[in-house]
C-alpha cells in the first residue's frame, strides 16, 4: 500500500469519529502544554539568568579579579600582571577594570556610586541613552546608568524616596550639577572645615568649582604637598566619622572631613527606571581619566580608598586594578587558559564554566518540571490506547474484510499506528498553540511580579524553537506507542470474521 | 483413458502425493479416469491435466477440519478430495451444518485445515503463515461475501478499487479500472453511491465488482445470494456464469439452493464433512 493511501484512511477514520477524535486529542492537547509551558518556565528562568550575567561574548572570556583590597591576601592585578597574560597563548587581549566607589550629590540628594573605569572598547558598547561617551583627554567624565537615580536619598529628610514611595528623584544627571566626596589625609582636613554643615552644601559647589581648574593644571604640586603624609592619621578619623553623623541625626555617605570635587556627567546609559541592564546600577569611565583623576586627587604615598596596601600598610607606587578580563580566542581554549592563569595563583573564574554549572542546575529543574507536565501526557497516552482500542473493535468486520481482500498485515498495523499518531500530531500541534498562549499569558501578568529582581521586560516563560520541534515530534511518538499495541492486536484479528454473519 | 506403469513412476518421481484407491470418494472423484484394480497403489491423477487439457487449479487432497469443542470433537470437514479445473464454475451443496463454508474458508486461506493438502496453481497453501496468506490471497483470489461486506465510508467507486489500495496502485488508475468493472456489473450510475444508497442486489453487483477488480485468477463466494431474493439470485447468477465464461475465471461458490446449483459446471455435494457426489457436467457433456 502506498503510504498516502494509509495516511488517507487513517484520516478518513479519523474524521468518521469526529466527536471521539476531538476528545482524545484534547488529552493530549493538555499532556503537550503541560509539559511544554512547565519547561518553558525552567527555560525561561535561565533565559533571564543568563541574560542578567550577560554572556555577550562571555563565553570565551576569562574572568581574574583580586580581593586584595578587602584584606584577602590575592595577588594583585597590575600592569605587569596584563603584560604577562597578554603573552599567554590563546589570549587575545587583557583588558583591566578599576573601581573607585565614593558618595555623590546631586541636587537636593545624594548617593553612592561605584564608579568602573574600563577601556575605550568597552565603554563604547555601553548603549547610551542621553550625551555622549566619555574619552581619557581632559577632566574625568562619567556614563551614569539609568537606574543609579533610584538609590538617591533626600539630604535634608532623610527620604529614600523609590523605597518609601516608589517615585524616582526628579533629578536630571545631564543638566545638574554633581559633587563627588573623596576621603582625603591629614594633611587636606584643614581645607575642608568650611564644610562642616552637611546642608550648606551651595556654597560648596561654588567653591569647588573654582577649585577645578587647579586640579587639572597643579597635579604635580598636590603630590608635594602630601609626601609627608602617615597613614595612622587616617584610622583615627574613621573612628570619628559615625559621631558626627549621629549628631545630625539624618544619615548621610558625606563625611565632614571628604574632598569635595564637582564630577562631570557624559552621559545616562539606556533604558528609562524600569529597564535592567547590567549597567544600570554602575557609573563608567575611561580607565585612563580615572587613573589621572585619582592621581590628582591623591599623592604618591597616600592611600586611595579601595587601593590595596603592603604589609606595612604602605600604598602601592601604581594602581592595582580590580579586575581583569582576559579574552581567549576560542571557547574551546578557555580552560587552558584558565588553568595557566590558575597555576599562577590567581583568582580566575570563566563565565563558560559557571554558565555550565548554571545549566546543569537547570537541567534538573526543567526535569522536575518536564516530570510533571509527563504526567499528564501519560493519562493522555492511555486516553489515546483506550481510543484506539475501541475504535479497532468497532471495525472488526471492516479489518476482516480488508484482510480478505488481501491487505497486507505489515499496512494494517501502519494504518492504525498513523491513526494513533495523527492524534498524537494533532494535539501536539494544539497543544502548542495553546502554550504559546499560556506562556504569553504568564509573561505578560505573572512575571513582572515574580521577575521584577532581573529586571522588568524579562520573561519567566521561553519557548524556543526546538521545544517547539520536540514537542511535536514528542506527542506523535506518544500516539504512536500508545496505538502500538491496540495496532497489533488489529493485524492478530481473524479474517473469519469478516465472513461470520451475526 | 488409461494408465500404464510407465506414467506412474514418472509421476512418483516428481513426487506426487497418492491416495489410497480404497477410498469411496477417491474412486468416485475419478471414475472413468482410473481402471484401478490394484489396490494398494495410490495414484494421484490430479497433477496432470486430463484428456480435456484441463489443468487443475485447485487440488484437495484428504483434507479434514476437526473442530474441538469442550471434550467434543466437531468434524467439519472428515476427508475430502476433488480438483477444481481451470474456467470451471464450481458449486459446493449441502445442507446447513454439512461444512461447505469450512471447505470454502480453508480453499481461501482463511483457515488452517487439522490435516491434508490444498494446493492452489502449484502453492501448498496449508503451509504458508498468515503474511504469506495474505499475499497469496492479494494475487490470485477474489472474494464475494454473503453480506455483501462493503465499506460503509466508501462509495461503490472507492469500495470495488479498494483491492487495487492495498497492491498500491496510483489511485488515478485503480478508479479507472474500477470504473470499468461498476460498468460492467451494470451499475456505472451508481458509483457514487455509498452501500446505505443502494439495494442487496445492488452492493452484490458491487462485491462482486471488487473481487473481479484485481483480476484474480480464482473467485470464491460463500452463499454470495444468501441475502437476496430469488429474482435477484437469478440474475446474479446468470451474471457470474457470464463472468466465468467471458474472463476464463475458476468461480467456487457455496450455496444451499440445488436450483442455483445447476447453472455452475461442476457440482460437489457434501453430506456432514464428506463428498457424496460429485457431477461433472463439462465431462458428461464431453461424454455424451
Ligand atoms: N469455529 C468453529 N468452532 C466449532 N465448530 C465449528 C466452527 N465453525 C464451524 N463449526 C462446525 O462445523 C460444522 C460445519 O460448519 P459450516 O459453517 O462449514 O457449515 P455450512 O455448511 O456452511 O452451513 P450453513 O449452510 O448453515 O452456512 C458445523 O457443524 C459447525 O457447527
Ligand atoms: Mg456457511
Amino acid at each position: 500500500m502506498r503510504i498516502s493511501d494509509i495516511l488517507e484512511m487513517s484520516l478518513t477514520n479519523l474524521w468518521k469519529r469526529k466527536m471521539r477524535t476531538v476528545l482524545t486529542v484534547l488529552g493530549v492537547v493538555i499532556g503537550t502544554a503541560s509539559i511544554v509551558v512547565m519547561l518553558s518556565l525552567g527555560l525561561g528562568l535561565k533565559q533571564a539568568m543568563m541574560d542578567q550575567v550577560g554572556s555577550a561574548g562571555g563565553l570565551t572570556e576569562i574572568l581574574v579579579y583580586s580581593d586584595a583590597m578587602y584584606g584577602s591576601d590575592d595577588l594583585l592585578l597590575d600592569d605587569k600582571t596584563i603584560e604577562v597574560f597578554s603573552e599567554m597563548e590563546y589570549v587575545e587581549n587583557v583588558q583591566p577594570q578599576l573601581i573607585y566607589s565614593m558618595p555623590f550629590q546631586i541636587g537636593n540628594y545624594e548617593g553612592y556610586m561605584d564608579l568602573v573605569g574600563v577601556t575605550p572598547e568597552y565603554l563604547s558598547q555601553i548603549p547610551l541613552g542621553q550625551g555622549e561617551y566619555p574619552d581619557s583627554k581632559g577632566n574625568m567624565r562619567i556614563i551614569v546608568g539609568n537606574q543609579v537615580v533610584m538609590s538617591l536619598v533626600n539630604m535634608t529628610t532623610g527620604e529614600w524616596p523609590d523605597f518609601e514611595s516608589g517615585e524616582a528623584p526628579n533629578v536630571d544627571f545631564m543638566t545638574m550639577p554633581m559633587i563627588g566626596g573623596l576621603e582625603v589625609e591629614e594633611t587636606y582636613e584643614a581645607d575642608n572645615d568650611v564644610s562642616e554643615d552637611v546642608t550648606d552644601n551651595l556654597a560648596d559647589i561654588n567653591e569647588d568649582f573654582a577649585v577645578e581648574e587647579d586640579f587639572s593644571l597643579g597635579t604635580d604640586e598636590f603630590n608635594s604637598e602630601s609626601d609627608e603624609d602617615d597613614s595612622d592619621f587616617s584610622d583615627d578619623e574613621l573612628d570619628r566619622e559615625p559621631y558626627d553623623e549621629w549628631e545630625d541625626e539624618v544619615y548621610s555617605y558625606f563625611s565632614n572631613d571628604m574632598k569635595r570635587v564637582p564630577i562631570n556627567v557624559a552621559g545616562v546609559t539606556e533604558g528609562d527606571l524600569n529597564t535592567y541592564a547590567e549597567y544600570s546600577y554602575y557609573c563608567y569611565t575611561d580607565i585612563e581619566a580615572l587613573k589621572s583623576f585619582l592621581k590628582q586627587q591623591y599623592s604618591v604615598n597616600s592611600i586611595i580608598p579601595g587601593q590595596p596596601t603592603d604589609r606595612s600598610g604602605k600604598p602601592y607606587r601604581d594602581l592595582k586594578y580590580s579586575q581583569l578580563t582576559v579574552k581567549v580566542d576560542k571557547a574551546d581554549n578557555v580552560e587552558t587558559v584558565l588553568e595557566s592563569i590558575q597555576m599562577l595563583g590567581y583568582q580566575a573564574e570563566a563565565q563558560k564554566e559557571w554558565l555550565e554549572e548554571i545549566e546543569k542546575e537547570f537541567m534538573i529543574i526543567e526535569a522536575v518540571l518536564g516530570g510533571i507536565g509527563a504526567v499528564a501526557m501519560l493519562v493522555a497516552a492511555i486516553s489515546i490506547a483506550n481510543t484506539m482500542t475501541m475504535s479497532i473493535y468497532e471495525r472488526t468486520k471492516e479489518i476482516g474484510v480488508m484482510k480478505v481482500l488481501g491487505c497486507g498485515l505489515g499496512n494494517i498495523r501502519s494504518m492504525f499506528l498513523a491513526e494513533a499518531g495523527f492524534i498524537g500530531f494533532l494535539g501536539g500541534i494544539v497543544g502548542l498553540v495553546l502554550s504559546y498562549t499560556i506562556s504569553f499569558l504568564l509573561n505578560k501578568f505573572l512575571a513582572p511580579m515574580l521577575m521584577s529582581d532581573y529586571g522588568s521586560n524579562v520573561n519567566i516563560s521561553a519557548i524556543p524553537l526546538w521545544l517547539v520541534l520536540a514537542a511535536i515530534v514528542f506527542s506523535t511518538i506518544v500516539g504512536m506507542v500508545a496505538g502500538f499495541f491496540p495496532a497489533q492486536r488489529a493485524t492478530r484479528l481473524s479474517p473469519l470474521a469478516a465472513i461470520r454473519n451475526e | 483413458m488409461s494408465l500404464d506403469y510407465d506414467s506412474l513412476y514418472y509421476m512418483e518421481d516428481k513426487r506426487l502425493k497418492f491416495t489410497d484407491s480404497s477410498n469411496d470418494q477417491l474412486e468416485s472423484t475419478l471414475a472413468g479416469v482410473l481402471y484401478g484394480d490394484k489396490k494398494n497403489i495410490e495414484v494421484d491423477l490430479f497433477a496432470v491435466d486430463n484428456d480435456d487439457g484441463r489443468k487443475a487449479v485447485i487440488q484437495v487432497r484428504n483434507l479434514y477440519k476437526i473442530y474441538k469443542v469442550g471434550t467434543n470433537k466437531v468434524r467439519a470437514l472428515n476427508g475430502v478430495d476433488f480438483n477444481v479445473y481451470e474456467g470451471e464454475f464450481c458449486a459446493i451443496v449441502g445442507t446447513s451444518g454439512s461444512g461447505k463454508s469450512t471447505l470454502l474458508n480453508m480453499l481461501a486461506g482463511l483457515e488452517k485445515p487439522t490435516k491434508g493438502e490444498i494446493i492452489i496453481d502449484g502453492q501448498h497453501i496449508e503451509k504458508m503463515n498468515e503474511n504469506q496468506l495474505v499475499k497469496f490471497r492479494r494475487e490470485n483470489v477474489g472474494f464475494i461475501f454473503q453480506s455483501f461486506n462493503l465499506i460503509g465510508t466508501m462509495n461503490a467507486l472507492e469500495n470495488v478499487a479498494l483491492p487495487l489500495t492495498f497492491r498500491g496502485i496510483p489511485k488515478v488508475l485503480r478508479l479507472k479500472r474500477a470504473m470499468k468493472l461498476l460498468r460492467l456489473v451494470g451499475l456505472k450510475e451508481h458509483a457514487k453511491h455509498r452501500p446505505n444508497q443502494m439495494s442487496g442486489g445492488q452492493q452484490q453487483r458491487v462485491g462482486m465488482a471488487r473481487a473481479l477488480v484485481v483480476n484474480p485468477k480464482i473467485m470464491f463466494a460463500d452463499e454470495p445470494t444468501g441475502n437476496l431474493d430469488s429474482r435477484t439470485s437469478k440474475e446474479m447468477m446468470n451474471l457470474m456464469r457470464e463472468v466465468v465464461n467471458k474472463q476464463k475465471k475458476t468461480l467456487v461458490m457455496v450455496t444451499h439452493d440445488d436450483t442455483l446449483a445447476a447453472i455452475a459446471d461442476k457440482v460437489i455435494r457434501i453430506v456432514d464433512g464428506k463428498i457424496v457426489a460429485l457431477e461433472d457436467r463439462s465431462t458428461k457433456v464431453m461424454e455424451d
